[in-house]
């Protein structure tokens, strides 16, 4: 029991027995000048009371000693609230660094999704240049610097051009009766002259069968091949001067 | 804090007083009267002291506990900041990717960079080779 008692409570039932030894002391003397009472019982009261002082004085050096320990002890704890901002701060960087991983993460699962699927349907070089320089002569945003009065080539998509693209054939699916999915650049160059005839001719159909539109169609069948003619030509002309169009795009 | 005191402050000086009542008891017979306030006086004046020590004593530091207990409890102390210093450092020197060398690394105690197994079975992204 003593062994867990703190030096507080020590010290505080040191001073009860104090008082009630020096109580019981001067009640005896003053008791003891009317009845003689036993001087040796007041001998050993006050050798009690001495002793009791004394463990009170000696209580309080080692509540002295306590006190210097309670202010390492305070500055350890002060040292320690020290190191556990620390430990926040740094586990608040972990967390940012964690959320910028995770994205770098996500991008590069990303860029090798795109590397593997590029690596499965390789385009040859040869073959890119020739869409670029299709897209530059119908597409781009100036007149080819041969232009001139006459050319049928035009910076903006022809009505054959429109009727080329997606939106274009959509009207023609429940005739073909399937979709045509061109699978890649290679792919898209290669089938372009065929989409060319295939989609006059088709739609060569699909009008005369409106009737009152034949005209126009058979205007736009000549077109095309005026124009199937024109890309090629095209090629060979942007070909040699590879300036304008490539560089801005570059950019 | 600010009701703290050291021992110091504490005044436990109880046997004067005593010895005074007890002569103040001797002298009686000379002027009883006088002698009795006197000695009433003397009794309410180390009643207070006791109690004033009393109170100063719960204003004392430290000794809420007694001292295997405090010694104990610093130790502890001790032992928790000595690991969050560890943990500290551990940390802020874990990963240095300025040392390619493997056996400079395990020489300075830095961990292994993650291998393109550890990666896929982590993340499900294949690694690259260097």
């Amino acid at each position: 029991m003593s062994a867990n008692t703190s030096t507080r409570d020590k010290l505080l039932g040191l001073l009860d027995d104090f008082e009630l030894l020096s109580r019981e002391l001067i009640e005896n003397l003053s008791a003891g000048r009317q009845q003689k009472i036993n001087v040796q019982h007041q001998l050993l009261l006050t050798e009690q009371l001495v002793a009791t002082d004394n463990e009170i004085k000696a209580t309080l050096k080692v509540a002295e000693h306590q006190a210097e320990v309670e202010k390492k002890v305070n500055d350890i704890k002060e040292e320690i609230e020290t190191q556990d901002q620390h430990i926040t701060q740094m586990q608040k960087h972990f967390k940012e660094a964690e959320n910028i991983l995770a994205t770098a993460l996500f991008q590069a699962k990303q860029k090798l999704q795109s590397i593997n699927k590029a690596s499965k349907h390789p385009v040859s070089s040869e073959d890119l240049i020739k869409y670029a320089h299709r897209i530059s002569a119908s597409n781009a945003v100036c007149a080819p610097l041969t232009w001139q009065p006459g050319d049928a080539r035009r910076p903006y998509p022809t009505d054959i051009e429109m009727r080329m693209g997606y939106l274009g054939r959509l009207s023609d699916l429940p005739l073909n009766g399937h979709i045509m999915q061109p699978q890649g650049l290679a792919d898209m160059v290669r089938s372009n002259n065929q989409i060319d005839r295939q989609a006059s001719q088709q739609n060569q159909f699909a009008w005369h069968s409106t009737g009152d539109m034949h005209l126009g169609v058979g205007s736009g069948v000549i077109d095309t091949r005026n124009h199937s003619k024109d890309v090629s030509e095209d090629v060979e002309v942007m070909s040699t001067d590879s300036s304008s169009s490539s560089s801005s795009d570059s950019q | 804090m600010e009701n703290t005191i050291t021992v110091n402050d504490v005044d436990t000086d109880f046997l004067p007083l005593i010895h005074d009542i007890i002569k103040s008891g001797e002298r009686e017979n000379h002027e009883p009267q006088k002698s009795a306030q006197e000695i009433s006086q003397k009794i309410q004046d180390l009643q207070k002291k006791i109690d004033q020590a009393r109170s100063d004593i719960h204003k004392l530091p430290g000794i809420q506990y007694n001292s295997e207990q405090q010694l104990k409890a610093m130790k502890d102390l001790r032992q928790s900041l000595q690991m969050k210093r560890q943990l500290l450092l551990k940390y802020r020197h874990m990963y240095s990717f300025d040392i390619f060398d493997h056996k400079e690394r395990k020489a300075k105690g830095v961990p292994l960079p993650i291998t393109n197994k550890e990666l896929k079975s982590r993340t499900g992204v294949k690694g690259f080779k260097p």
